[in-house]
């Protein structure tokens, strides 16, 4: 147990990466840049894309969406990630030396680059939507409302089957394997993900889950599938919309982690990899690929390690709060912290893990205090699921949300564990 | 590594179809107690050192819940996880995070969690009953005696769990495993078969390279036990075993095993010598018959003969008789089984024979047709000391002789040979030459000789060798001035010759001759007086009077 981690915040451009030890004291660290190179030229024999930005072309002619909808988009590496995974690797080579990097315990990457791809839809590749509610919900159907380009390059086979769960956790209608399989046949080749929301979900995952375990099964575990009983909340339109865009950037996720864990093993790195998530959080690289989306504002997130460097606390009303990251970037003047561009990573190294209970608790002979207790406790087991040490990890606050309009006796709940990230290794 | 482990609890083989399915690294690690499971959460509320057992309910290992238990029982410090195997394979993550957390994962087939741990916990709480266990199945499998050797060694080794070998006195091996012959050569333990009062030893061997990478290398045990006919003689064989990670407790019950194998064999061998002897005195017996019945009118009585035909001898024809006897041997030979040896060894130069005991030896006789069609004499002579030769070789210390009688027809001509067999033997005791030369003597071969065996024979002359002989044997009762002089008389009187043969200086040979003319009542430099003396000493020591 080396106690070393690194923490890496990456971009396109540039990479930062610092070496703390077990005191999270700063040891080493260490920035590179791109090479001049513009991107397209990264892998001999691609052509350039067509840059699409809010919705306006601003590049040469590249055919229609909508007829890639049958070619499999599984081409290898794209120049994107090419690049990623290079500075990656080059930050970390200069950061230590061999002997050094092989004692690393864990690396912590930052960077929302693979989840990008929202950003240019053209990029996309299809997904296969599967939402399983029927009877109920069919006058709606799934990418209602959506711009019409990022439709158009996300949608691959879509099916509404029967099944699906009622807000008190009773079964709407048994779930129709059959027809979940059908659908996991039509995805076969046409699609690099899948994102399954079934009505209910987060009270009852068990359709979601059968259904993933079908798809599984025809798909093969290279097709990341996306369910939506990872994603609080209770509307089943806004879980569906998420799972549908964490699918279409699911591939690049997983690509960016596979490739990052080759890059790893080539600089000597025999340790876990993993992602930061929006809130400073950070997330095994096995389990980011559940919850793409996850990865979006990491920088940002892990630059909450800045107040720790820099040390700065003000008083706000009597109360000590850190200064928030949003402010130091929003008033140019404010106090610079000396090694600022170094928050990020430092950030990233230091982030605990996290799980967070978002759901409707109904009453049972426990009352609201046997709920709150089962919600404390899913928490913590997701926390512990993501990494977090089972002795050292906190309980935070339960939030309760009103539920109005529901007949029966109900919450919502809302709770986050957090803790430090258990070291392996050395139990022998 | 004192204690029980979990990988000592699985080879101790109370499960069947167990696999190790990742934290194999965790193996060696010190288990406290093992529990059946309740819930995963429960998991964290368990002792450190526990081995948790989930049936099907609790765990199912291709689900994301395997993960979390191997989470929090690295955290509580379990030593391992056993739970159902599951249809399906057990996803690769699962044995990638054991094997990272270092925590052993095994699947079970169907098995019920409540019986895996009451069948372990026992051995964990209290390893003196895995000990108790192994001692109890030795007296249960050792009750009658092994029927062979063979049998003796893989009983054992599958009881102990390691290989086991079975060595005769000298140290070679004759059944089991050559694993754990290997290390007898080593000079301690060599050391410690050798003495001469045998008790069972403990020796630990240097550890080899580890099996499982990253564990410690325990090193190996070797135990020997003898296997003694007489509770006060020498050992006959030795029973070795050779175990690895061995748990201090189970020290003494794996001792006391091999103890009970050791005296379940002895009563094997003991059982075997006396078939042998029984044998071969129903032969001594039968033959005794035979020589008497000759002189009778009509010969052998029909009753004699049919017997004698069921053994395979041959009463009509022409004989040529052996008798063979042991000139030197040591403590650890067992006559018993020489006899065997020899038969082996002229069976297989093509000359079959069934010995017969007799007070001073053994002897046998070769049937042919007609004088013509008799074996040579030389070929003779060559077969039997070849066949001597050889089994000289397997036994360090011993020497044999043999002496052949001339060819007679005929029931009465065995008897006559064999006469003459058996004074010829007596000729070849009574040699000195370095070992390996006149093993056999053939009575025709010299007629000189012949007069000796008449001289030796007389009662005049040996009680004149006693008068003789005796103040030389008192003054040095380890008869080596009697040695000395008789070898200074076979040599002429040269004294330097005399030291070369006894490896001594020459001066102790003149001091020892010396001291005898001194103790002598006759004169050694007179030559009648020299001869006298000569063949006197060459007749101490063998009695010629048995039959």
């Amino acid at each position: 147990m080396s106690g070393l981690r690194v923490g890496v915040a990456l971009t396109g451009h540039r990479a930062v990466a610092v070496l703390i030890d077990h005191d999270d004291a700063v040891l080493a660290h260490h920035a590179v840049e791109a090479s001049s190179l513009p991107a397209g030229d990264r892998s001999p024999g691609r052509p350039s894309r067509a840059m699409y930005q809010n919705g306006d072309k601003v590049g040469p002619d590249v055919p229609d969406p909508v007829h890639r909808e049958n070619t499999a988009h599984r081409a290898g590496p794209r120049a994107a990630t090419g690049g990623l995974i290079d500075l990656l690797g080059r930050v970390l080579t200069c950061l230590a030396d061999a002997p050094t990097r092989a004692r690393v315990e864990r690396i912590v990457v930052a960077t929302e680059d693979p989840v990008g791809l929202l950003e240019r839809p053209v990029e996309l590749a299809p997904v296969g939507i599967l939402r399983i509610a029927a009877p109920a919900t069919t006058s709606v159907p799934p990418l209602t409302g959506w711009p019409p380009r990022l439709a158009a390059a996300v949608r691959g086979p879509v099916a509404v089957v029967g099944g699906g769960h009622q807000y008190d956790g009773r079964e709407l209608a048994p779930l129709d394997l059959a027809a979940v399989a059908a659908f996991g046949r039509a995805c076969r080749g046409t699609v690099c993900a899948v994102a399954v929301a079934g009505a209910g979900a987060p009270t009852n995952p068990v359709h979601e889950e059968r259904a993933r375990s079908v798809l599984l099964e025809l798909l093969g575990p290279d097709v990341p599938i996306v369910t939506s009983h990872d994603v609080g909340g209770a509307g089943l339109l806004e879980r569906e919309n998420t799972v549908v865009l964490g699918a279409a950037v699911a591939p690049a996720v997983e690509e960016f982690a596979s490739a990052a864990t080759s890059a790893l093993v080539e600089a000597g790195v025999d340790a876990d990899l993993y992602l930061v998530t929006g809130d400073g959080t950070v997330l095994p690289a096995g389990l980011a690929i559940r919850h793409p989306l996850a990865l979006l504002g990491a920088p940002h997130g892990a630059a909450r390690g800045a107040p720790v460097e820099a040390g700065l606390f003000s008083e706000v009303a009597g109360v000590r709060t850190s200064i928030r990251p949003l402010r130091v970037a929003e008033t140019p003047e404010a106090v610079r912290p000396p090694r600022g561009e170094l928050a990020a990573a430092i950030g990233a190294a230091t982030g605990q893990a996290s799980g967070t209970v978002d759901a409707v608790f109904f009453y049972g002979e426990g009352g609201r205090d046997e709920c709150v207790a089962t919600a404390r406790r899913s928490a913590r087991e997701l926390a512990i699921r993501r990494g977090a040490d089972p002795r050292t990890v906190r309980v935070g606050e339960v939030r309760e949300g009103a539920m109005t309009y529901i007949p029966v006796r109900c919450v919502r709940l809302r709770v986050t564990a957090t803790g430090p990230v258990m070291a392996t290794g050395g139990l022998r | 590594m004192s204690g029980v482990t979990l990988g000592r609890l699985l080879a101790m083989g109370l499960l069947t179809g167990y696999e190790v399915l990742g934290g194999a690294g965790g193996l060696d690690r010190r288990v406290r107690m093992v529990v059946p499971g309740t819930t995963v959460a429960g998991v964290e509320e368990l002792a450190p050192g526990s081995v948790v057992v989930f049936g099907p309910e609790q765990l199912v290992l291709d689900d994301l819940s395997a993960d979390l238990a191997l989470r929090l029982g690295r955290s509580a410090g379990l030593a391992g996880i056993l739970a159902e195997l599951p249809g399906r394979p057990v996803p690769l993550v699962t044995r990638r995070l054991a094997d990272k957390l270092g925590l052993p994962l095994v699947g079970l087939p169907a098995v019920s969690a409540a019986a895996v741990a009451a069948t372990f916990d026992p051995y964990v709480r209290a390893p003196e009953i895995a000990g108790l266990r192994l001692l109890g199945t030795t007296a249960q499998r050792f009750q009658t005696a092994p029927a062979s050797p063979a049998q003796l060694t893989s009983t054992l080794s599958a009881t102990l769990g390691g290989p086991v070998a079975l060595v005769d006195a000298e140290g070679r091996l004759v059944s089991g495993d050559a694993d754990a012959h290997d290390p007898l050569g080593r000079a301690d333990i060599r050391a410690h078969l050798d003495r001469s009062r045998p008790v069972a030893g403990t020796f630990e061997l240097e550890p080899g390279p580890p099996a499982v990478p990253a564990r410690l290398a325990d090193p190996d045990t070797v135990l020997v036990a003898p296997v003694q006919l007489d509770r006060d003689g020498p050992a006959a064989f030795w029973l070795a075993a050779r175990l690895s990670g061995l748990p201090g407790a189970l020290l003494g019950p794996v001792r006391q095993s091999l103890g009970v194998a050791a005296l379940s064999f002895a009563v094997y061998v003991a059982g075997h010598t006396a078939i042998l002897e029984r044998e071969s005195r129903r032969r001594s017996l039968l033959l005794g018959e035979i020589l008497d019945q000759i002189g009778e009118a009509g010969g052998p009585a029909p009753r004699t003969v049919e017997r004698a035909a069921a053994l395979g001898w041959r009463l009509a024809g022409w004989h040529t008789a052996v008798h063979l006897a042991v000139k030197e041997s040591s403590a650890t030979i067992r006559a018993g089984e020489l006899a065997g040896e020899v038969e082996d060894r002229l069976t297989s130069s093509g000359l079959p024979a069934r010995l017969v005991e007799r007070v001073d030896g053994w002897a046998f006789w070769t049937t042919s047709e007609s004088e013509a069609a008799a074996l040579e004499p030389g070929e003779l002579r060559r077969i039997l000391g070849d066949a001597l030769h050889a089994v000289e070789t397997d036994h360090r210390g011993l020497v044999l002789c043999a002496g052949v009688g001339g060819g007679y027809p005929g029931t009465a001509g065995i008897a006559r040979s064999l006469d003459e067999a058996r004074q010829a033997c007596l000729l070849a005791r009574t040699e000195s030459g370095a070992p390996g030369t006149n093993r056999v003597e053939h009575v025709d071969a010299v007629s000189m000789k012949r007069l000796l065996v008449g001289w030796y024979g007389s009662g005049t002359l040996r009680s004149v060798a006693d008068e003789i002989v005796t103040p030389l044997i008192t003054a040095d009762p380890g008869g080596e001035l009697v040695r000395t002089l008789r070898l200074y008389l076979d040599l002429e009187s040269s004294a330097t010759l005399t030291a070369a043969r006894l490896g001594v200086h020459r001066n102790t040979v003149m001091q020892r001759i010396d001291r005898a003319r001194r103790l002598l009542s006759v004169d050694l430099d007179d030559p009648d007086d020299r001869i006298v003396v000569h063949l006197a000493i060459r007749a101490v020591g063998i009695d010629w009077d048995g039959r």
